[in-house]
């Protein structure tokens, strides 16, 4: 039997805030749908990555998003993230994602007007 | 597999680290680890099987293999991960930008690393039963 964890990464618009949510497991085998599914926000975008239905994540996950927080500095585009599980939650606050990278409750509070 | 003792082998190839992860996890759900502590688990082995997947085998043309040990002992959990590889090396180009060996460190009750006489590198990891976690500080 062959193992294949389960993950995917779903692109929407609303305004200038690009949400992509993802479902599952991200990891080293995963990591690599998640970046070929990340698009390119202009510089006064927003990408928010939703987290809510992300089940697990380690340090290559993390190591994504660290990566994006960069891009986005970089760029002049805004990054946030939708609160995930206490599971993933822990991780990332062990991680000290929070002091870099802005959590909000759902893809909407992302917007620029209300960052 | 008896109740006690879980023991595998993968290829070290990124679809091994949550072959590895899903079958550590029915191993310490079987012997009574709760959701706190198999989120530690997981999480700790997720870590070690990527780092022999990633580290180990990077001078090889094929990939060797992941051997996966978990055993209960007396209060706690005991876990290796082990590899024939190169050994532990500083890289530049990790997909974990060095945060893989703290997190682990903070899962565990205690863990340290073996380097093998011939080669290849071993990640000893205990969890203890029935406790409590570490929180992350502040």
């Amino acid at each position: 039997m062959t193992f294949e964890p389960e993950f995917s990464a779903s692109l929407s618009r609303d305004g200038d805030v690009l949400s992509l949510r993802l479902t599952g497991e991200l990891d080293l085998a995963t990591v690599p749908e998640l970046e070929a599914a990340l698009p390119r926000p202009a510089a006064g975008e927003v990408l928010v990555i939703d987290l809510r239905n992300l089940s697990f994540i380690d340090s290559t996950g993390i190591h994504v998003l660290m990566g994006l927080d960069v891009s986005a500095r970089e760029q002049g585009w805004s990054f946030a993230l939708v609160r995930p599980g206490p599971d993933v939650q822990r991780v990332l606050d062990l991680c000290h994602v929070g002091d870099r990278v802005r959590f909000v409750d759902r893809p909407t509070d992302a917007s620029p007007a209300l960052g | 597999m008896s109740a006690e003792r879980l023991k595998g082998s993968w290829p070290a190839e990124p679809a091994s680290v949550g072959e590895a992860r899903a079958a550590v996890a029915g191993f310490a759900s079987a012997v009574g680890i709760g959701p706190d502590g198999l989120m530690a688990i997981t999480l700790a082995v997720s870590e070690a099987v990527t780092n022999a997947v990633v580290q180990a085998y990077v001078d090889d043309a094929r990939p060797g293999q992941v051997h996966v040990t978990a055993e209960r002992e007396p209060g706690g959990l005991r876990i290796a991960v082990a590899d024939q590889g190169c050994g532990l090396r500083p890289r530049t180009d990790s997909p974990g930008s060095g945060l893989g060996l703290p997190l682990v460190a903070q899962m565990t009750e205690r863990f340290h690393v073996e380097r093998g006489d011939e080669g290849g590198t071993t990640l000893h990891m205990r969890f203890p039963l029935g406790q409590p976690f570490r929180r992350p500080a502040g």
